[in-house]
This record gives structure tokens, sequence and C-alpha cells, in this order.
């Protein structure tokens, strides 16, 4: 782990969310070929004083660092816990054994957050040695924890996708060698052709004929074609060779990627960017790709062809050599430190353009709400400061590489220009020959043309090496919805779905502190509360889109952690406020939760959700294209067309989120008709704003600030006169 | 209404009807096709001239003969799909451009507004939709000449 403190590591390491700082304060304890996997800096120590105190959880165990205090760590075992509780602002963290506490802690509400990423890891971690049968027990099954990667330099990381081609990789290599080896036998041939023949041709003075002249010429003449020829055949097999191989590597590169976002649970997507993970996939990839087809093999060739000369030029003449060879060190400094500022100059610049590309898919997509309120100024504004961002990060590098290249050419020349003074020295001495010193000229400008282009890579290399950093740095996140280490088929649920004091935590709010529900198979639960009651939470946490903070949630008696994540969803049916339709056909959007069903099947659902009509009078009808955002259909068709989609996959267990809350009542109506055909006989939890949308719901559930507040029929509630009679006026108001 | 006892008939005007063993008769229906592009000849649709449908044929082969005929011949009349033979001329290669080509009904031009007005049908067929919503088919898009492969291979 020592290693990681020096320039790169550091970086690497941040790619797990760990600081340098916490490595370093660790120091020797983490035992070593581990990361830590989960820390917290305490804010406060136990006297309530602001402070800092580190507590981590690494290789199984939980280590304190306090200032200078020696440190102090627990190993993690079956019958620890930890328990944290927050009171206006203030926290205290218990670490149990045997129920027991063994250590305490505190902390203020900001680091809330980050003291129940530590508690979820902690108890999977102890979890974990012990097998419990996850129904039987009230708290998180066992979940997979995977160990993070060990840092290493992110282009390096690379080569596991190489790993399988390695046939390619040694023969791409091998080539490469040749090739250059191949085009260093020409220059050689000029020596003996200038000592051996055009000199004393010259000084001869026509004593031979030019018979014999050219007879003398021609093998050399036949060498050099002949070294070209073969050069040229090596390079275009390496060329092909090495551009396939970058393909392949960064189609895997996408496709894993991708493969991983989709792994990813909901949240991910609720902090990151759009626009800044499609860059990530397409533009960065294809850097990468760019480097490793060209730049890199340029690389490769370069730094061959610098070696094999150096080579040659010493085994000629070695003084002649090491004088030439002089400003090679210098150039070696310079680009030494022009890289470690390129490198941050590229990070930067590939942030400014990812928020510039965050703009657009930012603005576009809600390009009527700006035409709207006629802010497109605004738009253009906001496009152009990050574009300006764009533009100042580049000329922040480019004013170094304007100096950079151009130093790195003068000192080519002075290279050369050595060459001349002390060659043309030792020719006059008859030291050499001029063979010789043509040879030293020739090779010598190979080598500094060679050098002046791997330092212009660099840049090339710096950006490939930022976009594999970007890369890696969504492949390095793992979803904090797991799956569970023993799963338990659910096979087709009966859909009684109880939960038991849940609790949930959004970063330090908690958004619903301890509810206590059970719904029968086959009921109808309508859900209404003000907004920010926790509606939408609680049913995102019967899907599984997060996980409970405390408490369960049980299907069919089964904690629903204990389930694989597929065959638990393929249960759950949903419709949403918004219905998002992918670009295709309608048949192909029906049948988007059964890809195989038959055109019988998609017809029948399209019926059951009355929406077989409307799809009949299209041109195209079930084969009518439509867009990301369903152009071309009304709210109430792209819904009904949803609706279908729920029912063809015959969902145990059903959510309506406010599925007739953006349209007009007569839409409704038709929504509504469709919906209910789709509830019979299905567990389903509906979210609605309209009250009157309930009417057939066996039961009403209020909540209100992450509780339930009451629960009974329509007309029970009303006379409760609560917080539902409060809502139910509170529209009849509107309406009137 | 039962696909066994349909029985369909056009009358003087040119009007379709359907009726059956039971006594129902429809007028003034016409034949729709649910899947015109994937599945064009099963799923026909009989609807009435508000839209509604009144029958499902998931396949004309159950039909009789006779109805077989008049449904085929009522669905050819209601449709204009050219098929495409060769693509004479493209004004650019960026949306909207115009095409001149040669079709099973003739030489004519139209419009694409989108590139998605060029879509994959199937392993090698392709479908066209013009400006004003008319489509042209081309069955096999490999028995075409190089050029117009090349022009429509760019959008498929």
């Amino acid at each position: 782990m020592a290693s990681n403190k020096t320039n790169g590591g550091v970086e690497n390491s941040e790619l797990f969310g760990v600081p340098a700082e916490v490595i370093d304060r660790l120091g020797s304890e983490i035992p070593p070929g581990l990361t830590v996997s989960t820390f917290v800096i305490l804010d406060i120590n136990q006297a309530r004083q602001f402070d800092g105190i580190l507590l981590a959880l690494a290789g199984g165990k939980l280590i304190e660092q306090h200032g200078s205090e020696p440190a102090r760590s627990w190993t993690v075992n079956s019958n620890m816990a930890l328990r944290s509780s927050v009171f206006s602002g203030l926290g205290s963290l218990a670490l149990l054994k045997d129920n027991q506490p063994i250590a305490m802690w505190s902390f203020t509400a900001v680091k809330a957050a980050d003291v129940s990423r530590l508690m979820v890891q902690f108890n999977q971690t102890a979890k974990q040695k012990l097998d419990l049968d996850p129904s039987l027990s009230n708290e998180a099954p066992a979940t997979v924890a995977i160990a993070a990667p060990a840092a290493a330099k992110s282009l390096l990381r690379l080569s596991r996708f190489a790993k399988h081609r390695m046939g390619l990789v040694i023969s791409g290599v091998m080539l490469t060698l040749f090739a250059t080896a191949a085009g260093l036998i020409w220059p050689y041939l000029t020596m003996p052709l200038i000592d051996d023949v055009l000199i004393p041709w010259q000084k001869s003075n026509s004593e031979l004929t030019s018979q014999q002249f050219f007879t003398a010429l021609m093998p050399y003449l036949l060498g050099m074609v002949g070294a070209a020829l073969v050069a040229w055949g090596l390079g275009w097999a390496r060329t092909y060779i090495m551009s396939y191989l970058s393909e392949q590597i960064s189609c895997d590169l996408r496709n894993e990627t991708y493969r991983h976002l989709q792994k990813m649970s909901l949240d991910f997507y609720g902090a990151k960017r759009t626009g800044d993970l499609i860059s990530r996939i397409s533009s960065d990839s294809d850097r990468i790709c760019n480097f490793l087809s060209s730049h890199l093999l340029d690389f490769i060739t370069d730094l061959l062809m610098i070696v094999l000369t150096s080579l040659i030029l010493l085994q000629l003449d070695p003084w002649l050599a090491i004088v030439s060879l002089l400003p090679f060190p210098i150039i070696a400094w310079l680009t030494h430190n022009v890289r470690v500022r390129l490198r941050h100059g590229f990070a930067r610049a590939g942030h400014a353009w990812e928020a510039m590309v965050s703009v657009l898919t930012d603005a576009i997509p809600g390009v009527r709400v700006v035409k709207a309120f006629a802010q497109e100024q605004r738009e253009v504004v906001r496009f152009e400061d990050a574009n300006r961002h764009v533009l100042d990060s580049n000329i922040r590098i480019n004013k170094l590489w304007s100096f950079f290249g151009p130093t790195v050419t003068v000192l080519t020349e002075i290279g050369l220009l050595l060459i001349w003074i002390y060659g043309a020295w030792l020719v006059s001495h008859q030291t050499i020959t001029v063979g010789k010193l043509q040879l030293f000229v020739l090779y010598i400008g190979r080598f500094y043309v060679r050098l002046d282009s791997m330092s212009r890579m660099l840049a090339d290399t710096q950006r490939a090496a930022a976009a594999t950093f970007r890369v890696f740095e969504i492949l390095d996140q793992r979803p904090t919805v797991m799956e569970p280490q023993s799963p338990v088929d659910p096979g087709r649920i009966t859909g009684g779905i109880e939960l038991r004091g849940v609790r949930f935590r959004y970063g330090n709010r908690e958004v619903i502190s301890g509810v206590d529900i059970k719904v029968r198979p086959g009921e109808l639960v309508g859900l209404v509360g003000p907004s920010g009651s926790g509606k939408s939470t609680l049913v995102n946490l019967v899907c599984r889109f997060y996980d409970v903070t405390e408490g369960a949630i049980l299907v069919d008696g089964q904690d629903i952690r204990s389930f694989p994540i597929q065959k638990y969803r393929s249960n759950v049916g949903i419709v949403l406020q918004e219905p998002y339709l992918f670009f295709g056909t309608i048949a192909e959007n029906i049948a988007y939760g059964k890809p195989n069903a038959s055109p019988d099947e998609i017809i029948s659902a399209a019926r059951a959700a009355h929406a077989h009509g409307f799809i009949s009078r299209l041109p195209d009808g079930y084969d009518s294209i439509v867009g990301e955002r369903g152009q071309g259909l009304s709210g109430g068709e792209r819904q009904r067309i949803s609706i279908a989609r729920a029912i063809l996959t015959d969902p145990r267990l059903l959510i309506l989120d406010e599925a007739t809350s953006a349209v007009d009542n007569e839409t409704e109506r038709e929504i509504q008709a469709a919906l209910d055909n789709l509830v019979k006989g299905r567990t389903t939890i509906a979210i609605a704003h309209r009250l009157s949308t309930l009417r057939n719901a066996d039961r009403i559930i209020v909540m209100e600030h992450g509780v339930v507040v009451e629960v009974g029929k329509h007309e029970d509630l009303l006379a409760k006169n609560g917080v539902y009679t409060r809502l139910h006026q509170a529209q009849l108001a509107v309406m009137h | 209404m039962h696909v066994e006892t349909l029985v369909l008939s056009v009358d003087a005007l040119g009007q379709l009807s359907a009726s059956d063993s039971q006594g129902n008769r429809f007028d003034d229906i016409r034949p729709v096709r649910l899947f015109p592009l994937s599945k064009p000849s099963e799923w026909i649709s009989l609807v009435d001239r508000s839209g509604k449908e009144i029958l499902c044929v998931d396949d004309p082969a159950n039909l009789s003969a006779e109805n077989q005929k008049v449904l085929a011949s009522e669905l050819e009349k209601r449709e204009f799909v050219p098929v495409l033979k060769r693509v004479v001329w493209v004004s650019g290669n960026s949306e909207p451009c115009e095409w001149k080509v040669e079709t099973d009904r003739g030489t004519t031009s139209f419009i694409i507004k989108d590139e998605n007005d060029v879509r994959k049908l199937g392993e090698n067929g392709v479908i066209i939709v013009d400006s004003f919503g008319i489509r042209y088919h081309v069955p096999d898009r490999d028995a075409l000449d190089s050029y117009s492969r090349r022009i429509i291979e760019w959008y498929v």
C-alpha cells in the first residue's frame, strides 16, 4: 500500500473513493492486498469536540485511528453489529458484541450518510460469517461483497481485455520488431555504398569502366530496394493486426461498460448526468481505441527504433554516438515535466467537455419547456459558458504544448548540428570515413524524428489515460442493490407483501421512518399523502430499486433481498406517471417485458388495455414506429401502451405510480378502464394523487412525513376527520 | 361474429359487408392489416366506419376460398405501396432529401424528411416512408443495382 502514495497511485486510490489521506493514516494497519472498502471520518469525538476520527472497514476488521493515538481494531464477527441513532443533528454509533456495546463514537448529521454506508457494509461483513436462513432474519440477508480490485495504472488495466488475445498481441509485437529492424537496414547500406563505391569511383578518375562501377553499385541498390520492400510488407501486416486488436479491445470495453451500467442500481443514475455517461461509453472508448490502434503502435515503433539506433550508433563509433546523443537527456527531462502538467490539463479538459455535453442532454429533451418559457437565450448562454470552459482548458494545454513542441524540434536540430561539427572534425583527422558520417546523420536524423513524434504522442497518451480512467471509474462502481449470496428462487409469487419496521435514509434525510404494512394477495391498496410523504420511495423499496436501511420487506414471507433481483422483478409490473416508449414498433414496445410474445398475446394485451382501437387506426398498425418520447401518440395512448406492456408480463405484484395523474379527465376514464382490467387478481399498490381514482381500493393507506398515519376505506377515513379528510377537502376546493 | 360462419360480400357500390349465420350483418366495413409490415398477410381486422373492430381474422387461410378472394381484393384496393425497383437520383445525403425512383407503378420522386423514414424490414427488406406518408417497399435490397443499394444501405 505504501507505493500507493506516489504519483499515479493516489489517483488510482481515489478511484475507490478513498483519499490518499485515509490510506496514509491507516498505514500498515491495512493487510496487504486489500483496499479500504468503506470508511468514515467522524467529525467529533466522544467529548463532542470537533475532531477527526477515522473509522474504516478493511480486511474484515474495523479500524479506528484517532490523531497520534495507536490505532484500535476489532475483527468483525457474526456476533457483532454496528448501531447508530441520530437526534437533532447529533449521532451516536455503537459497536455491539453479543448486544453489549464495546465501543462508542459520536458524529454530526453531516456524516450520517457515511456512517450508514459503513454500517451496511459492516453488518454485511458480519453476516457473511454466519449463514442464516434469510427468511427467519429480520435483517439484511448476506449479499456478495466483491473485493475492490487492486489499484493499478489506468492504461495498464486495459491489458485484461487483451489477455485472451495473447496470440495477436505477440504476433503484433514481433511484427513491429521485425518491421522496425528492416527499416534500419536501408540507411546502413549507404555507408559501404559511399565508402566502397562512390568515393573510390570519384578518386579513380575514370580508371574504372562504367560497367565495373554499375556492377559494384547494383548489389547495394538491390539490397536497399529489398529492405524497403520487406519493411513495407511487415509494416502492412503489423498495422493491420494492431488495429484489428485495438478495435476488438475497445468493442469489449464498450460492451462491458454498458453491461455494467445496466447492472447499476437506480440511485447511481440519479447521481450521474446522462450526457456524462453517454460520453464515457462513446467518445472515451473511441479515444482509447484510437490510441491503441495508432498512437500506441507508433510509440512502440519509435521506442524500438530509438533503442536499435542507439545500439548501432554506439557500436559504430562510441564517441560520436555520445556527442550526438547529448541533447537526449534534456529532452527526456522536459518530457517528463510536461507530462505531469498535461495529465491534469487533459483531465480538466475532459471534465469541461463532459459538462458541455451535459448541457446539451439536459436542454434538448427539455426543449418544449425552454421554448414555452422563452428561455432560448438563456440556454444559449449556458451552453456558451460550458463551451468557454472547454476553450479555456484547451488553451491552457496549448500554451504548454506550443512551447514544448518547437523546443524539442530545436533540441533535435542542435543534436544534428553537433554531429556535423564533431563528424567533420573526425573526417578531417581521417578517424572516420565520409560514409560513416553520412550513416550517422541518417540514423540520428531518424532518432530525433522519432523522439519528436514520441513527444508529440505524449498528448494523446495522456488523453487516452484520462479516458481510460473515466471508463474504469464506471467499471469500479458497484451496485448498491446487491445479489444475495444464497439466493432463493421466488418462482411465481402469490403476492402477499409485508413491510416490517421499514426505514429508509436518503443521504442523512430519513424518508421512511418505520412503516409496518401487510398486504394480502390480490388486494388493491391505495397509497395517498401529501408530496414528500414517502409514497414513491416506499414503492421503490418494494420494487427493490433501493434497499431498506432498516427493517425488511417480505414477499410470500421471504425477505425480498434473498431473491435474485431479476427473478423477483419479473413478478413485478409497474406503470409510471410518464410512460417511456423505446424507439421501435408498438408491438415491440408492448412486448418489451416478454420479447418472444406471439402477435395473439400482444393483441390481447392491447385489447385489455383499451389500446387496440387506436393502434388499428394507425397507418402501420402494430408496426408503427414510436420514438424515444413516443412522438405522434397522445399521453393517454402512450399510457395505455405501457399498461398493455404490464398486462403482457402478467405480474403478480403491480405498482401504479400516479398512472393517471398526467392526463385529463376523459383520458383518465379510458386509462382507468384499462387499469381495471390490469389490477384484476393481482396484488396492487396504487399511488394516486387524485383520490377519486382509488374508489375501487380495498384499503387506503395515508402517509405523512414517512410514516403511516391512517388506514381504512374511503368512508371510514372521511369519518376519522384526519389527514385524509384534509386531502379530500383540498381537492374538492380546487374543483369548485 | 365468428370466423367460421363469416360471409364477405361486395355490393354494387363497392361497399364491403360481412354477415354470419346468426343473422348479424355489418355494412360498409373495411379490412385493416394490424401488422402491415411484419406480417402483412395475417392478423386482418375488420372495422366499421367508425373504426370499431367487428372481427379479427388471425389467419385468412382459415376463411373460405371465396371470402379469401374478396378480402384480398378489398385489401389490395385500399393500399398503395409501390415496390421500388431502382433509385435513379438522390439530392444529397442529409435529410430532407429528394429521391427520384423507378417503381412497379412507374417513375416518381419524393422527399425523405428524416433518416428514420428508411427502415429495415426483416432480413433484407426495406420500407421507405415519404413526407406524405406514402410507403415504398423494397422486398430484397440485394436484388437492386449497386447504386440503389448503396443509397439505401447508407440508411439501414
